[in-house]
């Protein structure tokens, strides 16, 4: 019975991304002006391009030992996946604006859904956004007040 | 009589409680990520300026062994290293915890942790002159060496994908060279922005990288955090001590290892621990069983980083130079009280230096019980807090440790991408491990690398620097026998086989 083989592209794929990567930097080091900065982030560059040209190699030859199946995040939840990304680059872009108090209680809240995977019970309805907060502005006060951090206060209020 | 003296002053109800809460306090700050061991000992140190030198000292060791051990709470429950020095426990501790056994791992951590907090005060207390003596002859040759050795380990963590874990080794290299050059202040690979000119802070990376993908992962399913078992096995110390006992050689070898490189200005508790690492997972009999959790791999990181507190203190008091950088910031604090840090610092202030070393020891066995019971609490507030919560907390906690390591958003939003860019590497069978490695080890390698070549190229002698040293040369033939060691031995072992057959 002939079994229909499906051809890994990720490894040409990242393979591509990586010397890309190598031939920026490569480019990026023609602009310094002493070798001393030069010689160490070029010698690397060259080699992880190399490696790349290995991999390739290795996997046109199919020595290439099986990659993860990226495939397998379809079988859980991609939103959420980039909702929580979504709001850690949310909070890290609002800090200066909103403050950290106010950035950190918006994004514990949205983080929170996100990972609420059971049913809101009324018990959790209160319980959580009242732990939320108590955790938040307990931090909040560790850092800004014990430890003297100068946390953004935010320019918005 | 004198040693009696002063360790008679060490026990004393004042300094015992300085102690046990410089334990407390540390365990409790190094458990939080973006907190060091360096940034809980200077938010400390004014406490101490009132107090006597000697009780000074030994608050601030206290506060240092404990932020050192805290560390490992964090890698071992939640993948991310609470400190630096912990990154290697994550090979081993999170998978240990994802197992089931993550309250074994923290008591593995908790003991190996007193046992080379002890080794590195003993050698601090015995050997601490000739030791700093060895420090003075580790040139930028060693040291470039020295951050070899450390890659070397990317071999051990590829999991079956050597070459893309050395792509991953040179990525973390290539984002270490990041920002203003340090050899010669050219700016490097910035594209333009002011954002990245300060470079990429290691520590945020290390958050973004070993942190959110498991954030990210967590999210994406309603399956538990960490596996629980069936019924509350408690601290397992007994299981702990048994397995410690089994493992006294990697204790004891880690723990050397551990003074070593803490006696090496700047090198600091990650490197200990990588070594340290890479040489249990050598020597061991069950290598395939690290990075899927081994308790050696936890027991010689563990052990090590905490041997670099004795160890980073003998450089620090014998000969002036910081051995860590928690050293360089006890080190202004011994100045501003006026104690006079150097080769007669032994001689001529004999009792606080050696009631400060009985207070280390003091503080290290007192780790054990704060430990445990701090550990416990730990693991079963881990895995007793409900996704919904432990999610935000320890993203919020990921936000403010970040921030508050340079006091730059511009850091938070770099260690999010990072962690977005490790999970989607991760995805494609690119560890993290190697990208933190190349990250942390690229300053001091690429300092190494163009100080020797400079000299080397001056004295028109490249090759005698690179191979004609004796410590390099030892170092070099410990970067073999890690590489090709293990390849070596099951060779020799098949071919032993065959020749039985």
């Amino acid at each position: 019975m002939s079994e229909k083989r499906t051809r890994d592209i990720s490894t040409p794929f990242m393979a591509a991304i990586f010397v890309t990567i190598g031939a920026v930097v490569i480019w990026d080091t023609t602009t310094y002006t002493d070798a001393d900065s030069y010689v160490f982030p070029r010698t690397i560059a060259t080699v992880m391009i190399a490696l790349s040209i290995l991999l390739v190699l290795q996997w046109l030859i199919g020595w290439s030992p099986s990659a993860k199946d990226p495939g397998i995040v379809g079988a859980q939840s991609v939103p959420r996946r980039l909702a929580l990304f979504a709001a850690m680059i949310a909070a890290a872009l609002l800090m200066p604006l909103l403050g950290f108090l106010g950035t950190g209680m918006i994004a514990f809240a949205a983080i929170m859904l996100t990972a609420m995977y059971d049913p809101w019970t009324p018990y959790r309805f209160i319980v959580y956004p009242v732990a939320g907060a108590v955790i938040v502005g307990g931090f909040y006060l560790l850092f800004a007040r014990v430890l003297q951090v100068p946390l953004p206060e935010g320019t918005w209020f | 009589m004198a040693a009696l003296e002063n360790l008679f002053a060490a026990m004393s109800p004042m300094n015992f409680l300085l102690a046990l809460g410089g334990v407390i306090a540390g365990t409790v700050i190094g458990s939080l990520p973006g907190l060091t061991a360096t940034m809980a000992v200077a938010v400390l140190v004014p406490i101490t300026f009132s107090m006597e030198p000697a009780s000074a000292l030994i608050l601030m060791g206290a506060i240092y062994t404990g932020a050192i051990y805290g560390g490992a709470y964090s890698a071992i429950l939640i993948n991310t290293p609470g400190t630096p020095s912990a990154i290697a426990t994550t090979f081993d501790g999170y998978p240990m915890a994802k197992n089931g056994d993550g309250d074994l791992a923290v008591t593995l951590a908790c003991i190996a942790s007193v046992v080379g907090g002890l080794v590195g005060a003993l050698f601090l207390l015995i050997l601490a002159p000739p030791l700093a003596s060895v420090a003075l002859a580790f040139g930028p040759v060693e040291y470039f060496w020295l951050a070899i050795f450390g890659l070397s380990l990317i071999a051990a963590l590829s999991e079956g994908h050597l070459i893309k874990a050395l792509m991953g080794g040179c990525l973390g290299l290539l984002l270490s060279s990041i920002g203003v050059a340090e050899v010669s202040a050219d700016i490097r690979l910035t594209f333009g922005s002011q954002v990245l000119v300060g470079g990429i802070e290691t520590v945020s990376a290390l958050i973004g990288l070993y942190c959110v993908p498991v954030l990210i992962d967590l999210v994406a399913t309603p399956d538990k955090h960490l596996k629980v078992a069936s019924e509350s096995k408690g601290i397992r110390l007994k299981e702990a001590l048994a397995i410690s006992w089994r493992g006294r050689f990697n204790l004891i070898r880690s723990s050397v290892i551990g003074t070593m490189v803490g006696i090496l200005p700047g090198a600091g508790g990650s490197i200990a621990g990588l070594v340290a690492y890479s040489e249990a997972r050598r020597t061991a009999k069950n290598q395939d069983q690290f990075g899927k959790g081994a308790p050696e791999g936890v027991q010689a990181t563990e052990s090590a980083n905490n041997a670099t507190v004795g160890g980073g203190f003998i450089p620090t008091l014998v000969l002036g130079i910081p051995g860590t950088p928690p050293d360089a910031v006890i080190l202004g604090a011994l100045l501003v009280q006026g104690v006079k840090v150097g080769p007669n610092l032994f001689t001529s202030e004999s009792s606080i230096v050696y009631t400060f070393i009985w207070g280390l020891f003091l503080a290290t066995i007192l780790m054990l019980p704060v430990g445990l019971i701090i550990g416990r609490y730990a693991y079963s507030s881990i895995i007793a807090i409900p996704k919904a919560l432990l999610v935000p907390t320890v993203a919020f906690m990921t936000l403010i440790g970040t921030y508050s390591i340079r006091n730059s958003t511009s850091d938070v939003a770099i260690m999010v991408i990072l962690g977005g860019i490790g999970w989607v590497l991760g995805r494609f069978g690119f560890s993290a491990s190697p990208i933190v490695l190349g990250l942390i080890l690229g300053s001091i390698a690429e300092q190494g690398f163009v100080q020797a070549w400079t000299i080397g190229a001056a004295t028109d002698n490249l090759s005698g620097m690179f191979f004609g040293r004796p410590i390099s040369l030892a170092i070099i033939a410990m970067i073999v026998l890690s590489l090709f060691g293990p390849s070596l031995v099951r060779l020799l072992g098949r071919g032993e086989k065959e020749t039985t057959k």
